[in-house]
């Protein structure tokens, strides 16, 4: 899990999570390098998005530690809280853009909060980031009126809206038709070969993680299933990796004969109190 | 005992509902009343899912009672739709869910309401404590935009409900007043009861089902499009910027508008005075000023204050709450309307019978 050189800018350290008496993560430790794509991937539920919601500050972390751009996330409070997450953005899969303001004031919004900037130099701003994602027309659009890829771009540009090191995404391409959701792709690869943000994706699509992903962690069960490129996750022992990248999957049948004994079973007189269920 | 059979024939299918049901009674009554019996599908002609779920439901009824009723000769194409299923998932018993009685939902009921009480005690602490440190997020902006939302545009539906309760109170006094010949006195009642109840009260009412669903409806939507969790990852406190300006605004604007319903149930007074009960305009108005005194406009502002903190605090509490799905923000919704409803009656007892042992 530790990237090759460069400055660590996510260190996950064997961090677990239950909820009630499930546990969905367990003992994860990942690393992060300054300036790389990393996709976490794996099946719905495997606690990818749990993990995501940690590194961001949305959850408590109860075991293991995280630390974000040099800062442990978890034990910050109040201000020092405020300057790291003003150093990070996030994209959620639902764009999460508020309802009541204008693509325009979504953009805005962090840096009407907290910059000391004019109201004409933030304008300025604003026009620069939605240009920058391609949504220069949609200034004065409520989220309402646009399109899944619209509102996507939108939220991206209010994520890079006080121009931060680090991108989190959340399912970027969810919900997106192929091309629509390729361009977002592309826009991530821009984003982290022009301006050198480091990405940090949660995603169950392989089309997404090819285009953009330099290296990938699978996740299953809430541990770390496999990592490292692509192709060397391929290459992994593990058949249920090589299963999730070719989209394959055994197919579990209940014999013919099975259903037809346990319908002309006489059950009643068995041992199991007749409860089909439990063959 | 001997086993009975029972052949089943022609299709099973969706449009044969009633043949395959009646063909299946007889079997699960033998199975009930005789002794075991068989039902036999060899010599039917197509089975789809509505078929087989017959079969199966009858096949489950019998063993639930513990009787025996069993199925042979499935056509192969049916076991081999089956083959793809659980039976694990398929033939599990029906279980009965645990079901609350009148009287316990009573029970439930009220401990809701005594928890929510609670709950809306701590919040407003919290709300309080929040205010005194002048949170960086709350905006005059924000307030102001949400004093025309809530106040403003309440306006004209109040001005014409406090207008309408004006005169039925007039009416209502003047029932009374008129055999005793004391018609001058509808000025006192009027008055009095906008001022001390029904003008906070009814204020309250229109605040809660207009402004206080709005905001719960708003919140609670905001928080499951993730929008909170958007603001709290750029470093805007939600409770600064969207739950405190509406709990500010709601309080600014509940006096307000009683205020306003105030003047306009007196007005409303007075058409009813120099109209049907033929006072003068002069002689009602001076019996006003004698009737009312400040403490009853004060009281009466008292209890406004009081609803804007109850009205805006449980439905910012009951919009945050929700988590999941548009089924929760329409109880989200109606929690906060009736939760608000109950604690300003509450709220308004104590303070009727505080000021009528006090003063």
């Amino acid at each position: 899990m530790v990237a090759k050189g460069g400055q660590t800018v996510i260190d996950v350290k064997d961090v677990g999570v239950s909820f009630g008496d499930r546990r969905v993560l367990d003992g994860i430790t990942l690393q992060v390098t300054r300036g790389e794509a990393v996709a976490i991937l794996g099946p719905s539920g495997c606690g990818k998005s749990t993990l995501l919601r940690l590194m961001i500050g949305l959850l408590p972390i109860t075991q293991g530690t995280i630390s974000i751009l040099g800062e442990q996330i978890g034990s910050l409070s109040g201000l020092d809280l405020e300057k790291l997450l003003l150093r990070f953005g996030v994209l959620f899969q639902s764009s999460a853009l508020i309802g009541s303001l204008t693509v325009g004031e979504n953009v805005a919004l962090p840096l009407t909060e907290h910059t000391a900037l004019s109201d004409s130099a933030i304008d300025v701003v604003v026009r620069m980031k939605l240009a920058q994602v391609g949504l220069a027309h949609a200034k004065d659009l409520r989220p309402a009126q646009l399109s899944g890829g619209m509102a996507k771009r939108a939220g991206l540009a209010r994520a890079l809206a006080l121009s931060p090191e680090l991108l989190f995404f959340d399912e970027p391409s969810a919900g997106l038709d192929p091309l629509t959701a390729l361009s977002l792709d592309h826009l991530i690869v821009d984003l982290r070969d022009r301006l050198g943000v480091t990405i940090v994706a949660v995603t169950h699509e392989l089309a997404s993680v090819r285009v953009f992903a330099d290296r990938v962690i699978m996740l299953r069960d809430g541990k770390v299933a496999a990592h490292g490129t692509l192709d060397e996750v391929a290459k992994s022992d593990d058949p249920w990796v090589g299963n999730f990248l070719n989209r394959t999957a055994p197919r579990e049948e209940t014999n013919h004969q099975e259903w037809a004994r346990l319908l002309a079973a006489n059950d009643v007189a068995g041992k199991d109190g007749g409860a089909l269920g439990n063959a | 005992m001997a086993e009975q059979r029972f052949q089943l024939r022609g299709p099973l299918t969706a449009a044969t509902i009633r043949a395959t049901r009646d063909a299946l009674a007889p079997a699960l009554a033998h199975a009930r009343t005789a002794g075991p019996a068989v039902v036999d599908l060899a010599q039917v002609a197509a089975v789809d899912d509505i078929g087989l779920a017959q079969i199966m439901a009858a096949l489950l009824d019998a063993r639930a009672e513990g009787k025996t009723l069993r199925v042979e000769n499935v056509p192969q194409d049916v076991l081999r739709r089956l083959s793809l299923l659980d039976p694990k998932d398929v033939m599990a018993a029906p279980q009965a869910g645990p079901r609350a009685g009148a009287l316990e939902s009573l029970g439930d009921g009220f401990f809701a309401r005594t928890r929510d009480g609670a709950e809306f005690l701590g919040i407003v602490v919290e709300l309080v404590i929040r205010l005194v440190m002048r949170p960086k997020g709350l905006r005059l902006k924000a307030i102001v935009e949400q004093v025309m939302i809530i106040g403003v545009g309440a306006i004209p539906i109040l001005s014409l409900i406090g207008f309408l309760i004006g005169v039925i109170i007039a009416f209502q006094a003047a029932y009374q007043l008129r055999d005793l010949g004391a018609n001058l006195y509808v000025a006192n009642m009027v008055g009095l009861s906008m001022a001390r109840e029904l003008s906070p009260f009814v204020t309250g009412i229109l605040v809660a089902g207009r402004s206080g669903s709005a905001i719960a409806a708003e919140i609670a939507t905001m928080k499951i499009n993730l929008e909170l969790d958007a603001l709290r990852t750029m470093a805007i406190d939600p409770t600064s910027s969207v739950l405190l300006p509406r709990v500010i605004a709601t309080i600014i604007a509940v006096p307000i508008l009683v205020a306003l319903a105030n003047v306009l149930g007196i007005l409303g007074g007075l058409v009813i005075a120099v109209g049907p009960l033929s006072l003068s305009a002069g002689s009602y108005w001076d019996q006003i000023l004698i009737a009312m005194r400040p403490n009853d406009i004060l009281i009466g502002m008292l209890k406004a204050v009081t609803f804007g903190i109850v009205i805006a605090t449980i439905a910012c509490h009951k919009g945050s709450q929700v988590s999941g799905g548009s089924r929760e923000v329409a109880a989200a919704t109606t929690a906060a309307v009736v939760s608000s409803i109950f604690w300003m009656i509450v709220c308004d007892a104590i303070v009727t019978m505080v000021f009528f042992f006090v003063g």
